[in-house]
Parts: C-alpha cells; sequence; structure tokens
C-alpha cells in the first residue's frame, strides 16, 4: 500500500488564490511605457545626440568629394547613432549593477532592452531620413541609400539583440559597429567592394530597397514581439 | 508551496550545488553557508535568474519557467549586490520598479510612502540616493523586495552594511511578514536568523546538509560545547587541544568557550546555532 501525502488543506487553498489572483493579474498586465523602457538612459541619450551630430557633420564634410565616398559615408553613418545609444545605455546599466534585480522582475531585462532596441532603432531610422532629407538630398541615389541604411540599421539592432542575449554583455554588442564599419571601409576603399556599392545603389530598383527596409521593419518587429511572449507574454 | 526536486547545477564542468531538495511553504527558511558554498546559486535559480542543469523547481505543483512572468510577479527578490540609479530618489526608483513589477500605478504613492516608513526612509523620499549611505542604499533594497506584497520573498545577504538598530527592524518586519509568505533568507551571519527562522537549511559540500530548526540544530551540540577559564600562558596548547568558537580576555585569563566531541573535564554549556555552524564549517 503507497501512501500518499497531501498538503493541508490550507494550503491547497492558498494555491487555488494564488493561481486566480496570477490570472487576474495578468489580464492586467500591460506592455511598459516610453518612461520605464528609456528610464536611466538620460547620459546615454545625451552622448549619443553629441556622436550623431558629430557623425553627420563629418559625412557633410566628405559631401562635396566623389559621389562614391558621399553614399559610403552615408550608408556607413546610418547605423551608428543607434548602436552608441544601444552600447552605452546598457553599458550604464551594467555600471550600475541593476541588470541582475531587473532581470527577476515581472518585465524582466532582457524584455526592456529588447522593446528599447525596437523603438531606438525605428526613431534613429527616422531622425536620419529627416536628416538627409534636409542636408544630403542631392547625394546621387539619396532615398536608395536612405533604404538600404533603415534595411541595415534595424537587422543590425536584431542581430545586437541576438547577441546580447547570447554573451550577456555591453561589450559583445561594441563587435557589429567594428563589423560594420570595417565593411564600409572595404566598399569604400577595395575596387570589387566599389563596383558592389554601386550595383547595389545605382542599378537595384528603389523599390526593391524600400520592400527589404520594409521587410527588416516587421521582421524586428515580429522578433520583438516574440521576445515578449517568450517573457512576458502581455 | 515552493518545491526544490532534485536541483543540480554546473557552471561549465564545475558543479555549484548538486541534488538538492526542498520543500518551503510559509515561513522564514534560512538558507545558512559560508560565501562560495552555492547560496547565491541556488537564489537565483529560485528567482529564475539561472537555469538548473538537472532537476526543477516548481510553485504550487508547476515548473517555474514554466509560470514565467506570473511566477516572477509574486517574487520579491533582494540580490547580494543591490544597484541602483544614482540620480533617482528613492520614491523616484521605487516608482520605477513598481512599473517592472507590473504594479497597478492606482495608490502606488501610498504604498511607496508606507514602504518606505517602514525601513525608516520616509524622510529622505526626495533626496538623490548618491547621498546615501550603504545601509540607506540597503534599506530601499528591502523596500523595492517588499513593495509589491509579495508570496515569495528571497533575500540574499540582506543585512550588509545595515547597523544594529537597522538589522534588528529588518528582522521584526521580515519575522512578521513571514507569516503569510515563503521567506528565504540567505546569509552566512548566523544572528541574522537565529532569533526568526522556522527552519535553517544549511549548505555543505554544495549539498543539503541539515534541514530543520534551529533547537534541533543546536541540539545536536547538547554535552559538547563547553565553558572555561583558562590562564593565559595555557591558552595556546588548550587551543591546540580544543576547538575554540569563541575567547574573551580578561585579567590574567581567557574566557572560553569551545567544543570538545568526548566528555571535558569543565563547565557544559548551551549549545547555539553559532556554535553549530562553526563546528560544521571548520
Amino acid at each position: 500500500m503507497i501512501e500518499i501525502k497531501y498538503p493541508p488543506r490550507e494550503e491547497i487553498e492558498n494555491c487555488k488564490k494564488l493561481v486566480v489572483s496570477a490570472a487576474i493579474m495578468r489580464k492586467k498586465t500591460r506592455r511598459p511605457g516610453l518612461r520605464t523602457v528609456f528610464h536611466g538612459c538620460g547620459a546615454a541619450g545625451f552622448i549619443s545626440a553629441l556622436v550623431y551630430v558629430l557623425m553627420w557633420w563629418l559625412c557633410a564634410g566628405l559631401k562635396s568629394a566623389d559621389p562614391l565616398r558621399s553614399g559610403v559615408a552615408i550608408l556607413g553613418a546610418y547605423p551608428l547613432g543607434y548602436f552608441a545609444f544601444s552600447f552605452l545605455s546598457v553599458f550604464s546599466e551594467e555600471q550600475c549593477e541593476i541588470v541582475e534585480l531587473k532581470s527577476a522582475l515581472m518585465f524582466p531585462y532582457f524584455y526592456i532592452v529588447a522593446l528599447r532596441t525596437l523603438y531606438s532603432s525605428v526613431a534613429a531610422v527616422f531622425m536620419n531620413l529627416l536628416l538627409i532629407a534636409a542636408v544630403f538630398r542631392d547625394v546621387g541615389g539619396v532615398w536608395s541609400l536612405c533604404a538600404a541604411g533603415t534595411a541595415f540599421t534595424v537587422i543590425l539592432a536584431a542581430a545586437s539583440l541576438k547577441i546580447y542575449k547570447k554573451f550577456g554583455s555591453s561589450a559583445a554588442i561594441c563587435a557589429l559597429p567594428a563589423a560594420w564599419a570595417a565593411v564600409c571601409l572595404l566598399a569604400g576603399g577595395s575596387q570589387r567592394g566599389a563596383e558592389i556599392f554601386n550595383y547595389a545603389i545605382q542599378t537595384v530598383p528603389l523599390a526593391v530597397h524600400i520592400i527589404v527596409a520594409a521587410a527588416s521593419i516587421l521582421g524586428i518587429a515580429f522578433y520583438v514581439g516574440k521576445v515578449e511572449f517568450k517573457y512576458v507574454d502581455c | 508551496m515552493l518545491t526544490v526536486d532534485n536541483v543540480t547545477k554546473y557552471y561549465g564542468k564545475k558543479p555549484a550545488v548538486e541534488n538538492i531538495s526542498l520543500s518551503l511553504g510559509n515561513g522564514l527558511y534560512g538558507l545558512l553557508a559560508p560565501n562560495g558554498a552555492g547560496k547565491t546559486t541556488l537564489i537565483k535559480m529560485l528567482t529564475t535568474l539561472l537555469t538548473p542543469t538537472s532537476g526543477e523547481i516548481l510553485y504550487c505543483g508547476t515548473p517555474i519557467e514554466k509560470l514565467g512572468a506570473e511566477y516572477r510577479g509574486l517574487v520579491g527578490y533582494l540580490p547580494q549586490r543591490f544597484g541602483f540609479y544614482r540620480g533617482n530618489t528613492p520614491e523616484q526608483y521605487l516608482e520605477y520598479l513598481a512599473a517592472l513589477k507590473g504594479m497597478p500605478g492606482e495608490g502606488l504613492a501610498e504604498k511607496i510612502d508606507k514602504v518606505l516608513d517602514k525601513v525608516g526612509l520616509s524622510g529622505s523620499k526626495k533626496v538623490k540616493m548618491k547621498k546615501f549611505s550603504g545601509g540607506m542604499i540597503q534599506r530601499v533594497g528591502i523596500a523595492q523586495a517588499i513593495m509589491s506584497d509579495p508570496k515569495i520573498l528571497i533575500l540574499d545577504e540582506p543585512t550588509a552594511g545595515l547597523d544594529p538598530k537597522e538589522r534588528v527592524r529588518f528582522r521584526n518586519i521580515i519575522s512578521a511578514m513571514s507569516k503569510e509568505r515563503t521567506v528565504i533568507l540567505s546569509t552566512h551571519i548566523v544572528s541574522d536568523i537565529e532569533s526568526i527562522a522556522n527552519r535553517v537549511i544549511m549548505i555543505k559540500d554544495r549539498r543539503v546538509f541539515r534541514d530543520s530548526t534551529v533547537p534541533e540544530l543546536a541540539g545536536e551540540l547538547e554535552g559538547q560545547v563547553f565553558e572555561a577559564s583558562v590562564p593565559d600562558g595555557e591558552y595556546e596548547a588548550f587551543e591546540r587541544e580544543y576547538f575554540v568558537l569563541s575567547a574573551r580576555q580578561e585579567q590574567g585569563s581567557m574566557a572560553v568557550r569551545f567544543y570538545s566531541p568526548s566528555p571535558a573535564p569543565y563547565k557544559a554549556a548551551e549549545p547555539n546555532l553559532e556554535d553549530f555552524f562553526l563546528v560544521t564549517y571548520r
């Protein structure tokens, strides 16, 4: 005869109450607002803004040179403002030692970083579009450059999120802008790279670039949605 | 009911904890072991920060990783190193953490006032935390852990940096809270839990070594703890013969409390949890 030990009645009732209250709480749960997502990112935002201004000022200086260099500079600069913010915001939180606590909360740290990645990469893309429309609209193939820059920014943002998940360190995020800078230097500095760049910007139709950019934005939104489903299920 | 079912955690090839099994209902559980014994690893698994290599942790019969956000919403956690934004006031920081805990905004300000009052920080709620002492920061940490009225409260070395008065206040808060919830308090300071823990879980060699009450643990040393007054010149020889638990200098002699597994020709003393801790991890 096997003796089965049941928990005391009071404990069974407690567990029932908890399941019900958790279900009610879950229905009330809403996605955290922008204030929560970007809390403590003021300094990172300020430094990123300085990097952003400096970077586009350098690009403006290169504008009068040959079209290839102008194009490569614009494409190269496109995601860097986002990357500066992405790295600095995570780095500053690591320095404050708040990642562990936040990772144990209902909206865990990685989910907040994912939302921040989505919002800030899209915001960076819009800022770039406005700035390019104002300053660089006379550069040849500029709208193809914008669409390609948008696609690369969000794809690299998604990649940085994946890398951060794997390595759990802001240092890992630095690998991507470094790789991006190397690719841009190759595009601007080698014969083969220049051919590929010119083909991609001048020959591939603008519509294709726009479709790829739109698909990339949808892709990162889908990925962040998956993160949300896994970690929070809002 | 929180159940730890045969949990093992490896970091690479190195085991951190092995075959841990526990059953935790309402009450205060002291997790007692020296530094590096695996307490923090166990705590991190209980807070979903780490996933066990094998075995599982269940809450009311459901694996906690399956419950995900629901489970994390029930847990209040104070990590060993409590970080904060230097530019925030405690009020701002608690508001922010409340948002991350999914707490509703309605009545939040009153709740924050109440919890800051509980930890004795109501007068400093608008002061930036960069001006706080270590003890004050730790009290903010305790406030955030209890703010959501959690069903499970997990505190990793919570009294670090607290002065004696604050420790007493902390013990009273936690003791009162443990009536209706599971409180797990990890520490290597025996006095943190001696007077308030319903059960003490001791980890040794990466495994649960004892899971018992304070009187039961202390009782294991019954008749093996003694007190003696040893002349100064004989103290070194005495120390070689017996395991000294504490020694106090008096005029020309040492008042010694010591452990001897076999009967000793000295006055027997009432053993306590600290004696058991020292003898276990000597």
